[in-house]
């Protein structure tokens, strides 16, 4: 059985998202230490997670990140590692994809600071900065204006925002991801959309600044 | 398959009741435009499990002996040798995609690769130092929850406000 995480993506590993299956997947009677078919059989179908998710977990760093092609790589896959590693102790309170993308923009707002500070200390641009060529793609100036616009957000306001905006989470989920209440969560989109229609209202009529539409890929 | 806002219909459709109200143009406009480009090279970001524990393997010693003593000793030192350093995250994809996969995929030629597997691994403990104290200044155990007093003790010092 296959079943639909809250982000989106597919549960592959069936039933370890919720439920007594997931349980007994995870050996829940002896959660510290799974058998090692267990273990294995769990790692399988991590990997199954990894593939389903793994363009959805890119783009999110990605659009947390401020279109920063590579480091969205780096983040997603250092999630990744960090969420194997942990998956002995990974518990059934949250669905698999949830406490994946906990870990996912955890990373990522890890990245932000301590490229803040390598930015801070060296006073000059740092290596792990937007990738530049990859931001440009497609309408430059409609990318940058944008990249702009969320930077300016506050890290809470541009996580709520990309998570139920952009990524399609609900509220009670997006809380749940970022361990805040919902009424935080709503109180930080409000802000958030406030903030963006101001910097961005020339947009809301549906042209951009070269007064062409831009396509879905 | 998803729809003009960039989410998946049956997953939006299934959830409709409890999301915020539709978003206005302005914010299909950015879902729209705010996405990376897909990737050119569809294996580059993969992952291996097994991978991931021989990487672990080869971190943690140089967390613990080298990294924490250095640390302990002089944080400042090494944030200072975090601020000039070349970028942690992209040693560490040298690590993961040069270990299994063909290096020449990774770094262009496999003699480069081989010699840059070294710093990688040096840099990756690094890398691995630097999340922790992320983690630890949050306050964060999720997962890292046997996570050491000294590194704690160090980000509580160092905590990024």
């Amino acid at each position: 059985m296959r079943s639909l995480g809250p982000m989106g993506g597919e549960e592959v590993a069936s039933g370890v998202g919720r439920g007594v299956e997931g349980a007994a997947v995870l050996g829940r009677s002896d959660p510290e230490a799974p058998g090692r078919s267990d273990r294995r059989e769990l790692e399988l179908r991590f990997e199954a997670f990894v593939g389903a998710h793994r363009e959805r977990a890119r783009r999110l760093a990605w659009r947390l990140l401020g279109g920063d092609t590579s480091a969205a790589e780096d983040v997603a896959q250092e999630a990744f590692l960090r969420a194997h590693r942990a998956l002995g102790r990974f518990r059934e309170e949250s669905s698999l994809s949830t406490w994946f993308y906990r870990i996912l923009v955890r990373q990522a707002a890890n990245h932000r600071r301590w490229r803040g500070i390598r930015e801070r200390m060296g006073g000059l641009g740092s290596a792990d900065g937007p990738d530049e060529a990859a931001v440009e793609a497609g309408d430059p100036g409609l990318r940058r204006r944008i990249r702009c616009a969320l930077e300016a957000l506050t890290r809470r306001q541009r996580e709520v925002f990309v998570l139920v905006h952009l990524e399609g989470l609900t509220l009670r989920e997006t809380a749940g991801l970022i361990g805040r209440p919902e009424g935080t969560v709503k109180s930080h989109l409000h802000r958030a959309l406030v903030r963006l229609r101001e910097d961005l209202s020339d947009l809301r009529d549906g042209s951009d600044a070269n007064g062409a539409e831009e396509e879905l890929p | 398959m998803t729809d003009r806002t960039g989410r998946q219909p049956e997953l939006a459709g299934a959830q409709r009741d409890r999301r915020p109200a539709p978003a206005d143009p302005l914010v299909a406009r950015i879902a729209r435009s705010w996405r990376p480009e897909p990737l050119d090279e569809p294996g580059r970001l993969s992952f291996d499990a097994r991978l991931g524990e021989r990487i672990g393997a080869a971190v943690r010693p140089g967390v613990a002996g080298w990294w924490a003593p250095v640390a302990s000793a002089s944080i400042v030192v090494a944030l200072g040798w975090w601020a000039f350093r070349p970028s942690g995250s992209e040693s560490l994809r040298v690590v993961a995609t040069a270990q299994p996969a063909p290096v020449a995929e990774a770094r262009g030629s496999e003699a480069s690769a081989r010699a840059a597997r070294g710093r990688a691994l040096r840099d990756a403990a690094a890398w691995e130092w630097e999340l922790l104290l992320g983690d630890a200044a949050d306050g964060w155990d999720e997962t890292e929850s046997a996570l050491p007093e000294e590194y704690r003790a160090i980000a509580r010092e160092f905590r990024i406000r």
